[in-house]
């Protein structure tokens, strides 16, 4: 009898511990599926704290902190013994023979009676494989894990941005896209007019913002490339300016005429070493007719020189061009400049209208706004403390509610033109020439758009060119 | 120490003495198997019944055949309002010795057999009623202040007639708690109606054979109580019987029906009641512990006598039997 004994304490122990098995394999199972699904609900906030390969240890994380509870809080018990053996007394059909066996056993029983008991209950759990006859039972949770970590492997994967901001900021790529397309156009013209510093800024220009595009860069890494970036402006444009340079006051229009009637021009100025010099003033000023610009320049440095070499006339050109060419880079440059400037303090402006409705407070009033609001009660007519009648009561203003509109995104068509207003008393940081060679520039720019009518164009320009000259009259 | 051969061989003797008597029942009594199985678990746990049922259903000849295939002495006592208790218990009477001397001799009443039928009795008096279940719970009568011990193994079956309850005793409840089961005796059906007519107005049969005697009825008795109950299901049955309680102190609060209509649930007669009857029927099944199932099949006839409903129960309908079949539907096997 002892044998029977034996067989049924073995066979109940490995029901049990099977059992006891299974169930936290469950629990572990359960504990996975929470916490993927935790890490995939949070995954939007990824970005705000983790980076990296930390993401992909979130689950990892949750479970560390899921799994103890779960598995102190469904540890095994008594009664789950009791439900295991009941199970496999239904399997078995034993009508409760090997619960009845186990309890003897545990109790350490020696009634007669019990014999029969274990008899029975040891031939029929003798042959008994506990793995095989109760199989694993996988729960729902265990089904959804799969697609779960498909879904949230995705997310990790692909990197979808949540952007929870709804006021409208530009964000970092569509900056970069338009930095981007800045700086194409920027080479387009320095390759066109040869113009070697703006054409190596541009290209610095474009490698910062195809970072910005890849978002390789953060928000600190751009801002502070565009820094350097615009540093390096500053030391180029120094390089190329020369202040006694008659280029400096024209307009970019006459800039650019003369830079191509200097091109136009270079074949009458090719001579072999071995040619006898000759006098070449005649065709020259002939050709001279039909260029305006270099017709001027001409006679304004030489005069009424009857004679007039290859060489000389050579000189000449190659001096007026490198004078041109280095003018035209510099403006290149200070176009540059300010768009990059413009697009510093745009980031700066919407930063700041960001926190302000942040703070639900809407658009900081000014101060003059602000005493108005203060002393609307003391109106003629009106008591004080009570609001008057008849004005128009403002809506509530829901704190943190968004005020911008979404639009497209990107830089859309703008036009405009940059006033400064009234100067500090002081030493100005710009020389005199700069400032109206810019804003003739800007004048041309609005002239060549399309908001004044083609026909008009020129009197328009006649007209601004008879200010500056008037006073000299 | 006994020996687990000799464990299956009386397991295997009193299934089969079960399985011969139902059997040998069977040639005289039609259908009513489970009455048959319920009045032999009763006497074989020590235990009294209650039979309920109308007139003409065969209660007096399915206590007589059971004495006979018992080898147990019967007697009927038919309850009338005069009976007394003398009647049941025996009386002390003036006779002659051998000398010739008078003396005082005890005569014993009908109560003094192993079975006895107490027919009707509702309709003695409670003093008369009370003189039975005197002899009941204690096995032995006193006259005249010597007590008398009644024969073992000694079961009562008593029966009540619910049709003519006019002018009537009914048993108070502790009274009938006193009963081990409460037995409900069916109407016939068609074909069951059918035998009886060919037995009953034919030829009679011939006798019932001796399966067994008083000794081993109490054999029987000794096994029952030997029978291994896991505690688990020990558990089950203490459940069902705080089920039967309408306070959620004392029950479980489970059974929406006992909420309602239960007034008083069972006392731990109940329970012992229906242990000893699981243990019963597992042995006279040939399964060496108690189960579940054994359990629920006795739930009925060792409670259904023993809950008191309220007067929305009787105006609803609601019987205890259907009380009691919400409850095992409802608590579970294991918490």
């Amino acid at each position: 009898m002892s044998q029977a004994r034996d067989i049924v304490a073995s066979k109940t122990a490995e029901i049990v511990a099977w059992e006891k098995r299974k169930q936290r394999e469950q629990l572990l199972a359960a504990a996975c599926f929470y916490s993927l699904l935790v890490a995939t609900l949070a995954s939007p906030l990824y970005g705000s704290f983790f980076s990296g390969m930390m993401r992909w240890f979130m689950p990892v994380a949750v479970v560390l902190v899921l799994a103890p509870p779960m598995l102190f809080l469904r540890r095994w018990r008594h009664g789950d013994s009791v439900r295991a053996l009941v199970r496999a007394d239904r399997a078995l059909r034993l009508e409760e023979r090997a619960l009845t066996a186990w309890e003897l056993l545990q109790r350490d029983a020696q009634e007669t009676a019990g014999l029969l008991v274990f008899k029975q209950a040891g031939e029929k759990l003798a042959g008994l494989e506990a793995k095989k006859l109760f199989g694993r039972t996988w729960t729902w949770q265990v089904f959804l894990l799969i697609p779960l970590s498909a879904i949230w492997f995705g997310l990790l994967w692909f990197n979808p941005r949540f952007d929870f901001d709804r006021t409208g900021r530009p964000s970092r790529p569509a900056l970069a896209y338009e930095l981007r397309e800045f700086s194409r156009e920027l080479q387009a013209k320095a390759k066109t007019e040869d113009l070697r510093e703006s054409l190596r800024l541009s290209r610095e220009l474009e490698r910062v913002a195809q970072k910005g595009i890849d978002s390789s860069a953060g928000k600190e890494q751009m801002r502070s490339a565009l820094a350097a970036v615009m540093k390096r402006i500053d030391a180029a444009e120094k390089s190329v300016a020369d202040p006694h340079s008659f280029a400096a006051g024209e307009s970019q229009q006459s800039l650019t005429d003369l830079k191509t009637e200097l091109q136009a021009a270079r074949d009458l100025a090719n001579f072999s070493p071995g040619d006898k010099p000759h006098d070449v003033r005649a065709p020259w000023l002939e050709r001279l007719a039909a260029m305006p610009q270099l017709k001027r320049r001409f006679e304004e440095s030489r005069g009424l020189d009857p004679r007039l070499n290859p060489s000389e006339l050579k000189s000449f050109l190659d001096r007026l061009e490198r004078q041109v060419t280095r003018e035209l880079d510099r403006r290149g440059l200070l176009d540059a400049q300010q768009f990059l400037q413009r697009m510093v303090n745009r980031g700066n402006e919407q930063r700041a209208e960001n926190e302000a409705e942040v703070d639900g407070h809407g658009n900081p009033e000014s101060s003059v706004d602000a005493a108005r609001t203060e002393n609307s009660g003391s109106l003629p007519g009106t008591e004080p403390g009570k609001k008057p009648q008849g004005l128009a009561q403002l809506p509530e203003f829901p704190g943190g509610a968004p005020t911008h509109l979404e639009g497209l995104l990107g830089a859309g068509e703008s036009s405009g033109m940059p006033v400064k207003g009234q100067p500090t008393v002081g030493k100005s940081k710009m020389a005199q020439e700069e400032i109206i060679a810019s804003y003739r520039r800007q004048a041309e720019a609005e002239l060549s758009s399309e908001h004044v009518p083609e026909a008009l164009k020129e009197t328009v320009k006649q007209y601004f060119l008879s200010l500056g000259s008037a006073p000299q009259q | 120490m006994d020996r687990v051969e000799d464990i299956e061989s009386r397991i295997a003797s009193a299934g089969a003495s079960f399985a011969a008597l139902r059997a040998e029942m069977g040639r005289l009594i039609v259908g009513n198997e489970d009455l048959i199985q319920q009045v032999f678990i009763a006497l074989v746990c020590g235990g009294h019944c209650l039979l309920e049922g109308v007139p003409g259903l065969g209660k007096t000849l399915m206590v007589r055949c059971l004495g006979e295939v018992l080898s147990l002495t019967f007697s009927r006592i038919q309850f009338t309002p005069d009976l007394m208790p003398a009647d049941i218990t025996g009386t002390n009477v003036l006779t002659d010795d051998p000398s010739g001397r008078k003396v005082f001799e005890f005569q014993r009443g009908p109560v003094f057999a192993h079975i006895v039928l107490a027919d009707e009795i509702n309709r003695a008096t409670p003093k008369t009623q009370s003189a039975l279940l005197e002899a009941m719970q204690e096995q032995s009568v006193t006259v005249s202040g010597k007590a008398h011990r009644l024969e073992s193994p000694f079961m009562v079956l008593a029966t009540q007639n619910p049709i003519e309850m006019e002018g009537t005793y009914p048993l108070p409840e502790a009274q009938v708690d006193r009963f081990f089961f409460k037995v409900l005796l069916q109407y016939p059906s068609r074909e069951e109606l059918s035998r009886i007519a060919d037995l009953t107005t034919a030829c009679a049969p011939g006798g019932l054979r001796e399966i067994l005697d008083a000794s081993g009825v109490l054999q029987i008795r000794e096994w029952v109580r030997e029978v291994p109950l896991a505690d688990t299901v020990k558990d089950y049955a203490v459940r069902l019987i705080l089920g039967t309680h309408a306070q959620k102190e004392h029950g479980t609060g489970m059974a929406g029906l006992a909420r309602k209509f239960v007034l008083y649930g069972s006392s731990p007669r109940g329970l012992q009641s229906l242990i000893l009857a699981a243990k019963a029927r597992a042995l006279l099944s040939g399964r060496p512990n108690v189960s579940f199932e054994d359990i629920r099949m006795m739930v009925v006839p060792s409670l259904r006598h023993r809950l008191i409903l309220n007067l929305e129960a009787d105006a609803e309908g609601i019987s205890a039997e259907k009380i009691l079949d919400e409850l095992v539907a409802q608590v579970p096997e294991i918490l």
